[in-house]
């Protein structure tokens, strides 16, 4: 299963890595909310500001904008034993097809929110192929897909369901493992920080010098303080690969999603470094950020820290994100620094067991 | 040896890419807060002027006519809470005025502790009509005597309901523990005052100005009861200073058109304390 998800995964890399790259970039330098732009205020005096806005955005469209398909296609392909030509042209196809739609929250998505879907079709595809007739899980394939597509639609329209954004405590316990899945999480690092209803009381009372309302709340824990690198602590990964994973391949990778890793993109160390869907990673990646959380809480509550209260762009390093909401308060840069070692801690008996368990090349 | 320096180089590189991110993001975010800190502050910034018992709205025309003599000048609103709650204001506020004096006296100003807790919330109550009123989010006050002990009381008991700040406090001749003159008996309202003291604002700055025509107090309120307001202000609110005064016009009830006190008021209380210029409303 695993190695079918390695022989999967692989061709893929290099899309990922340039998706994402392009993805950072658009994120944090070529966007007006971007921490760079911000920061050294790009929009002003960078010539071609828009430009390259548009060139990043093309890009990662045309990438990670496409990774479920290109998953699907992949999975099919790994799995199938003959003609995996064709298998993955049915898998795309089919995948495709279930993608048409106007409401794009019931289909499976086409981008990097849909790889675990992308995934299960391929192989259900590859499977069928090493099982089925070709003509007959073509043809099938092709009618399913299309049945389902248009029953979807007409059950769509006739209940429109208002989803609001979850949250509550146990927020905290799920998003990690819905992460790990490779499912859009409910707190993704790409979403905007300290704007929720608590945050904004928080925000008025602190410009109000008053006492806040809200000083222990998941915006003010879970944010700042245990999402480095994005979703799972992964900055403290890189830094237990490079201190000492010896395989020069995975050093390469850890290097190469260090920059991404410091705006809070992990998606080239999610797939490259198998965290996805891999059981053993999910320990770590699921700790990691409880750590971080814990410490955080305990600081907060023995007041040895300000509360998280101005709003910075999504894209900060993670580690500079309690220091920048407090508007400088050494204590939450040194409970920061904290979280990043302890989740570096967590991380290095797995990099050690997987890196020498592992002898594949 | 290579592999050594190798390190170190990585290691000054890091450090070199850290400060060169870390230092630009801060002074950003420090711009950020105090951006976000002008939208937020409302551009008026009244100072509100409460008397002490027995007194009227019109207790500090003559510190306010003197004021506006020595500075650019302010226009003065007064304004007398009824006990049910209603305002009855005489004069306004000029337009463009940013430091407005605004007297907030009490029909009913007994004294007493149970009748400074109604003002405290006749206070309050009046107070938020104003403010929503004139669109102020921020103020400073000045409490003469026991004025002192409303606005006191004020910001223990309504102050963190409101979303409006208080950034300077002075309490003249303000008797903390009432006519006691002896700090160790401590009368209900000083116990009470100590007890909710975690509530004051930590970002205010409170003077304690007191009178001595002899030495141990102004001849109503004795000094030693002014003193006490360091067991509710010291080592809660950002500076506490106490004043004492002596000399002509020093007794109690002449403390607000005493010399040099009009002088702290101008030099700590107002905006922009030594600016002759237009005068925008005289004080009548």
């Amino acid at each position: 299963m695993q190695k079918l998800l390695k022989q999967t995964i692989q061709p893929l890399m290099p899309v990922v890595l340039i998706g994402t790259a392009a993805q950072a970039l658009l994120l944090s330098v070529f966007s007006k909310d971007g921490f760079f732009a911000q920061v050294f205020d790009l929009t002003k005096w960078l010539p071609g500001f828009h430009t390259l806005h548009d060139c990043c955005a093309l890009l990662t469209t045309y990438t990670i904008g496409l990774l479920g398909l290109l998953m699907a296609v992949f999975a099919a392909r790994a799995l199938t034993k003959n003609d995996k030509q064709l298998a993955s042209l049915v898998a795309g196809i089919g995948y495709l097809i279930l993608n048409t739609t106007r409401m794009a929250t019931f289909s499976p998505a086409i981008g990097a929110d849909g790889i675990l879907w992308g995934l299960l079709f391929g192989w259900l595809i590859g499977f069928s192929f090493n099982h089925l007739p070709k003509a007959l899980v073509t043809g099938g394939t092709l009618l399913i897909t299309l049945g389902l597509r248009l029953g979807w639609d007409r059950l769509a329209t006739a209940h429109v369901i208002t989803l609001n954004a979850p949250r509550g405590s146990w927020l905290l316990w799920t998003n990690s493992v819905v992460a790990w899945l490779g499912l859009p999480a409910p707190i993704d690092a790409m979403m905007p920080m300290l704007t929720g209803t608590k945050a904004t009381a928080n925000l008025n009372a602190a410009l109000a010098h008053h006492s806040l309302p809200n000083p222990i709340s998941i915006g003010t824990l879970y944010r700042p303080y245990a999402m480095f690198g994005g979703v799972g602590m992964t900055l403290g990964l890189i830094i237990a690969i490079l201190l000492i994973d010896k395989r020069s391949e995975k050093r390469r990778l850890a290097w190469w999603s260090l920059p991404m890793s410091v705006v809070n993109l992990n998606l080239p160390l999610m797939l490259g470094y198998r965290i996805w869907l891999n059981p053993l990673m999910l320990i770590p990646y699921f700790c990691a950020p409880l750590a971080s959380c814990a410490i955080a809480w305990s600081a907060l509550k023995l007041h040895l820290i300000n509360t998280s209260v101005y709003q910075v762009p999504a894209t900060t390093p993670g580690p500079m994100i309690a220091w920048l909401t407090t508007n400088g308060n050494w204590p939450a840069l040194i409970v920061s620094a904290l979280c990043l070692v302890v989740s570096v801690l967590i991380y290095l008996p797995f990099v050690k067991k997987v890196s020498g368990g592992e002898q594949l090349g | 040896m290579a592999k050594w320096v190798r390190y170190l180089s990585l290691g000054g590189l890091l450090l070199i890419v850290c400060l060169a991110l870390f230092i630009p993001a801060t002074t950003w975010m420090h711009h950020q807060v105090r951006d976000a800190q002008v939208v937020h502050d409302s551009r008026m910034a009244p100072i509100i002027l409460v008397p002490g018992s027995s007194a009227t709205q019109n207790r500090f025309n003559s510190l306010v006519t003197t004021l506006n003599q020595r500075t650019n000048g302010h226009s003065l609103l007064k304004v007398t809470v009824k006990t049910d709650g209603t305002v009855q204001t005489q004069g306004r506020i000029a337009p463009r005025d940013v430091e407005p004096y605004i007297v907030i006296a009490f029909e009913n100003n007994q004294d007493g502790y149970n009748n400074i807790k109604k003002q405290a919330r006749w206070f309050d109550l009046a107070f938020n009509q104003l403010a929503t009123k004139y669109h102020f989010n921020r103020f400073n006050a000045i409490g003469h005597s026991n004025g002192g002990l409303i606005l006191t009381l004020f910001l223990a008991k309504y102050y963190q309901k409101s979303a409006v700040t208080m950034n300077k406090l002075m309490t003249i001749g303000t008797p903390y523990n009432l006519e006691e003159s002896n700090p160790h008996n401590r009368t209900q309202m000083l116990a009470d005052l100590i007890k909710a003291r975690k509530q004051l604002p930590k970002n205010l700055t409170v003077y304690s100005l007191a009178g001595t025509q002899t030495y141990d107090g102004d001849g109503i309120v004795p000094l030693a009861s002014v003193e006490c307001g360091k067991y509710i202000f010291q080592n809660q609110v950002k500076h506490y200073t106490q004043i004492t005064v002596s000399g002509d016009d020093a007794s109690h009830s002449d403390l607000p058109q005493n010399q040099e006190i009009e002088g702290y008021i101008q030099q700590y209380m107002l905006a922009k304390p030594n600016q002759p210029g237009q005068r925008i409303g005289a004080g009548k």
